[in-house]
Order: structure tokens, then C-alpha cells, then sequence
């Protein structure tokens, strides 16, 4: 089981009017390895740029930011999933000429392996072959914190205006000590974030409790119905997700959680959200905790 | 009572056939979810065909066959083509005219076969 692969299935959503961002890949390939990356074959229907990384990444415990990218060349849109990198750009809301789509996330040092049959399936133009850094299991014997943790960017507008928001949910677990250190980040334009707490063993009443060491009050539990309208895609990232319970906090500097006394971690998956100052969901993407639950 | 049981059996039916569509990123939920209501839709209008004369009946089966079959020949066209989100309501609209005659269909063979 340790050797095996296990692929996430996230899904990132853009669900905005602005189908994507434009390129920013800040920190790409930064570090070895090389990244790895290629360009279709262009053809009446598609051309497109992908790449994949992995960097190393984090002050305080050796990590892995996993990078992937997609953008489109082609005068015509581009729909796409690329199932190994968890990018999915859905068919109403394509990719433009000269916009990416993007997918980070964050684990230990040897979190990630590199997977040659990385196919990318597009919805006109068949399936193109590409290469991904893919999470696998860690070894149960590794020392120091099992880290896993995903970020979500999105664009929308505001005002008439293009806006981005951003946001990020690290979990280091650290099974000798019993502590489980939630790091958080929702973007300093008002944006949000949601997610729920019992998907790492945490009560609610206990998250509140260290948020509001931060200033960060009113935090109450909704259900994922209460908190937004859910539409085709982002149900998919919600399938198989308890969808009770889930918190939204704004958390314009990143804030570092940590409980102690965590002896289970019950999800193997959960999902996080990106709304908007208006509370308009944005973004959704699963994130994988087993990475976690292996410590145990 | 075995109208709406025919009803429910078109919409089953058109949730599995749904899947064998064309992969289209993201809309796969809401195009199955378009064709098992368009395939109930269809069977509660099967149910007023039921006491049609044969030969009638026989026109109607090609007529929905054949919006059937262009249905889905025009869906094909519209995935092949460039996404956006005007081919994606196009691509609704051909669910529906997809699956509505399929619900007719086997509303009205379902009720002729068990009278």
C-alpha cells in the first residue's frame, strides 16, 4: 500500500465570468528538480503550454509546493481535464487565448513522485500526453510533521472590476506530540475561505476559540447549503464530503493553529472554498488528508 | 400507478445511457441530471399517447427515433467543436431533444406491452 500511488481527485474550479487567470507563475521550477513541461502540437482546434513542479518549500519544516500549470495558445477556447494534476477547466467556461489555469499544493519533501502517463483530455481534441508530479503515500516511519495543505486562486469581478483572491489550508500533523497545526490564509482583498474543522478532528467551538486569539470572531458552523449555491462542479468537489459543519473565516494574514491532545484525523478528503467579499463561491477544491492519517 | 412506473424506468434508463455520452469537462452532472428529467418529462407525455391507433403510433416511434438520433449526432457536433458557454446550453437543448423521446418511447412501448 505504501508504494502505491494514490492520485488525488481534486477538482479545481474556476467559476467565475473571468474563465481564468492570467499566467503567474511566481516560483515556478525555483528549485531542483528541473520542471517538467511541453508544448502540444498545434492543430485547427488546440495549442496549448503545460508544466509541472515540484520546489522545495516552507522556512520552518522541509516541504514540497507541487505546481502545475496549463496555458492556452490557441485563438480558439480550451476546455480540459487533466486528472493527474487535478486542473479541470470546465467546457462553458474554457480558457482563453493566453490564460492558465493553475493547481498548487503542499506536502512533505518525498510527497511527490514524477508519473510519465499524465495524459491531458481535451474536451475537442482528444487526449494529449503530458507529464505530473503526483502525491504518493509517505512512509509511515518519517520523521517530523506529515504536512498536506492545498491553495486556490480565482478571479472574479467586483464593481465592474477584475478582482483575484487567493487562499491556502496547510495541516502539519505531528503524531508523536499529538499536535495538529492548521495554517491559514484567505487573501487580503476581504475574500473568504471555508472549511470544516471535523474533517481533522477538530470541534468547531475549538477552531473559534483559537481564531479569536487572532481577532478573528463570530465564527459559527453551517452546512455547505447554508453557506452557498453549489452548481454541477462544484458538487463534484463536494462528492463523497460530509457537507455539515464547515466554517467561513476572513484571514487576511496568515494565521498558524495549533491543537494539541489530536489523536485521530477521521476524513481522508475534505473540501475548501474560496468565496468572495460578497460571500459568492468562487472556487472549490478537495484536499487530500490522508497524507495525514497515514502518521497515525 | 404502472404510468409513473414507466416514467421512472425512462428517467433510469437515460441516467445510465447519459454516461455513454461524449466526456464533456465539467457539465457531465448537469447533462445527466438534463436527460433522466427530459426522459420523465417525456414518458408523463408518452402517457397521452397510449390509446393511439397503430399506425399512428408507428409514426410517432420514427419521428422520435429519428429527433433522437439527430439529437445526438448534433450533441457530438457541438462537444467537437470550440468550448464556451453558448455551445454549453446548445449542448443542453440537444439533451433534452435527446432524452424527451426516449421517455416517450418507453412510456408508450411499456404501456402497450402490458395492456
Amino acid at each position: 500500500m505504501n508504494s502505491a500511488i494514490r492520485f488525488l481527485p481534486m477538482i479545481f474550479l474556476a467559476l467565475t465570468s473571468l474563465p481564468a487567470l492570467a499566467c503567474d507563475l511566481n516560483g515556478f521550477d525555483s528549485g531542483a528538480p528541473a520542471a517538467e513541461s511541453g508544448q502540444t502540437s498545434s492543430t485547427a482546434k488546440t495549442h496549448f503550454t503545460w508544466g509541472s513542479d515540484i520546489d522545495p518549500w516552507g522556512n520552518s519544516y522541509a516541504g514540497t509546493k507541487a505546481q502545475h500549470f496549463i496555458e492556452n495558445l490557441h485563438e480558439k477556447n480550451l476546455s480540459f481535464h487533466w486528472p493527474k494534476a487535478g486542473i479541470l477547466v470546465p467546457f462553458d467556461d474554457p480558457l482563453t487565448i493566453g490564460k492558465c489555469s493553475d493547481a498548487t499544493d503542499f506536502g512533505n519533501e518525498d510527497s511527490f513522485v514524477i508519473d510519465f502517463d499524465a495524459p491531458i483530455n481535451t474536451s475537442n481534441d482528444g487526449s494529449k500526453g503530458a507529464v505530473a508530479y503526483v502525491r504518493v503515500q509517505q512512509p509511515a516511519s518519517e520523521e517530523g510533521p506529515k504536512i498536506s495543505g492545498t491553495q486556490i486562486r480565482a478571479s472574479y469581478t467586483s464593481d465592474g472590476e477584475p478582482r483575484r483572491a487567493i487562499t491556502w489550508l496547510v495541516a502539519f500533523f505531528f503524531p508523536e506530540d499529538q499536535v495538529l497545526q492548521l495554517d491559514l490564509y484567505s487573501g487580503e482583498s476581504g475574500s473568504s475561505m471555508a472549511f470544516r474543522p471535523e474533517s481533522f478532528g477538530l470541534g468547531v467551538e475549538q477552531v473559534a476559540g483559537q481564531l479569536s486569539e487572532f481577532g478573528i470572531e463570530n465564527v459559527q458552523s453551517k452546512s455547505i447549503d447554508e453557506l452557498v449555491k453549489l452548481d454541477d462542479l462544484a458538487s463534484q468537489a463536494f462528492e463523497g464530503i460530509e457537507r455539515n459543519n464547515f466554517i467561513q473565516v476572513t484571514v487576511q494574514e496568515q494565521v498558524s493553529l495549533k491543537f494539541s491532545g489530536v489523536t485521530e484525523i477521521p476524513a481522508e478528503e475534505t473540501s475548501i472554498l474560496l468565496l468572495s467579499p460578497e460571500g459568492t463561491l468562487l472556487a472549490a477544491k478537495r484536499l487530500a488528508i490522508w497524507p495525514l492519517i497515514d502518521a497515525n | 400507478m404502472k404510468e409513473v412506473g414507466f416514467m421512472a424506468v425512462a428517467g433510469l434508463i437515460s441516467a445510465i445511457l447519459a454516461n455513454f455520452l461524449p466526456i464533456v469537462p465539467g457539465l457531465g452532472n448537469t447533462i445527466t441530471l438534463i436527460g433522466t428529467i427530459s426522459a420523465v418529462a417525456g414518458g408523463a407525455i408518452g402517457i397521452l399517447f397510449k390509446k393511439l391507433s397503430m399506425w399512428t403510433l408507428v409514426g410517432l416511434i420514427i419521428i422520435a427515433l429519428a429527433l433522437a438520433v439527430y439529437s445526438l449526432v448534433s450533441f457530438n457536433g457541438v462537444v467537437a467543436g470550440e468550448p464556451g458557454s453558448d455551445p454549453a446550453n446548445l449542448l443542453y437543448v440537444w439533451t433534452v431533444l435527446m432524452f424527451l423521446p426516449i421517455g416517450i418511447l418507453i412510456e408508450v412501448a411499456g404501456l402497450k406491452v402490458t395492456d
